[in-house]
């Protein structure tokens, strides 16, 4: 009897080891969820950024609530051109918002030699391209990598934090 | 020779653990301290095992670079620490604060050894 115990104890032990962790390893594998919606509802600081003028590359300096809208789905995104599936994103989201008025998406280019940029290429995609040299932008935002968006009000407030590639059911 | 072998491996460690820190110039070394206090304490975003230090991302630099320009603004490392957890939560911390959230991250590891003690010293007879 105390033998068969002994035995029950230690597969119970053994058991809850091993629940715990799979629950760590399961929460680890659902981490890109939970920084998303660890962003959802804070507000960004009204920080001053470096715009891009597309005509002739030339920056001028501005708060970026001046080019939220009231009206429209602003859309904050993070990329650059040594980022290959960032390239690649951009050809896919022209595509999807051609017909799309209501979407305001703002480029933001981080880390990247702006000048290697053809932005007269862009001009369509992007209502405003913003250069983040120093990567502040995307830390007060609390981006952690390229390509990541983040849509929000004209207010500030994050309302969804898109780790990765933008998928056409996340932005409908 | 052992001695000599172990000194020539740690004199690595000890290159790599500061080679990527920005060159920065502060006021005077409580600002420099503090910088350095801080930055050991904030894990890469990006490969996520690594403190800022050790890290060489893109990422982590800027954030060496925020931390050196909110330190030269004379501001606290508690607000330094908060403005970075508020954005990226206490998980961004490698010392991470002791509170209900984390006690099974604290703790767990002594209590997995206490049992495993007791475990043992039940069985050290039939063990000997």
């Amino acid at each position: 009897m105390s033998r068969n115990y002994k035995i029950l104890a230690t597969t119970i032990f053994i058991l809850l080891i091993f629940i715990f962790f799979s629950y760590v390893l399961f929460n680890k594998i659902d981490e890109k969820k939970s920084d998303e919606e660890f962003s959802k509802g804070r507000v960004i600081g009204n920080l001053e950024v470096s715009v891009i003028d597309s005509e002739n590359n030339k920056i001028k300096k501005d708060k970026i609530y001046n080019y939220l809208k009231d009206n429209k789905t602003n859309i904050i995104h993070f990329w650059a051109s040594w980022c290959s599936t960032c390239v690649k994103e951009n050809v896919s989201l022209k595509e999807y918002i051609k017909n799309k008025k209501d979407i305001n998406l703002i480029s933001v280019i981080f880390k990247d030699d702006i000048s290697s940029i053809d932005f007269k290429n862009l001009k369509n995609l992007y209502n405003i391209n913003i250069d983040d040299s120093n990567g502040f932008v995307a830390l007060e935002f609390g981006a952690s990598g390229v390509p990541e968006s983040f849509i929000v009000d004209s207010n500030g407030k994050i309302l969804k934090h898109i780790i990765g590639n933008i998928s056409n059911g996340e932005l409908s | 020779m052992r001695k000599l072998f172990l000194l020539f491996i740690l004199a690595f460690f000890k290159l790599s653990s500061f080679a990527s820190i920005q060159p920065v110039e502060f006021e005077d070394n409580t600002q420099l301290d503090l910088y350095n206090k801080i930055i050991n304490n904030i894990k890469c975003v990006v490969c996520k095992a690594q403190s800022i230090v050790d890290s060489d991302t893109d990422f982590s630099r800027s954030m060496q670079t925020l931390i050196a320009e909110q330190i030269k603004e004379k501001k606290s490392e508690e607000e330094i620490t908060s403005y970075i957890t508020d954005r990226y939560g206490d998980k961004v911390l490698l010392n991470p604060p002791v509170d209900i959230k984390t006690y099974l991250l604290w703790f767990m590891p002594i209590g997995i050894c206490l049992v495993l003690a007791v475990i043992t010293f039940k069985n050290l007879k039939k063990l000997l």
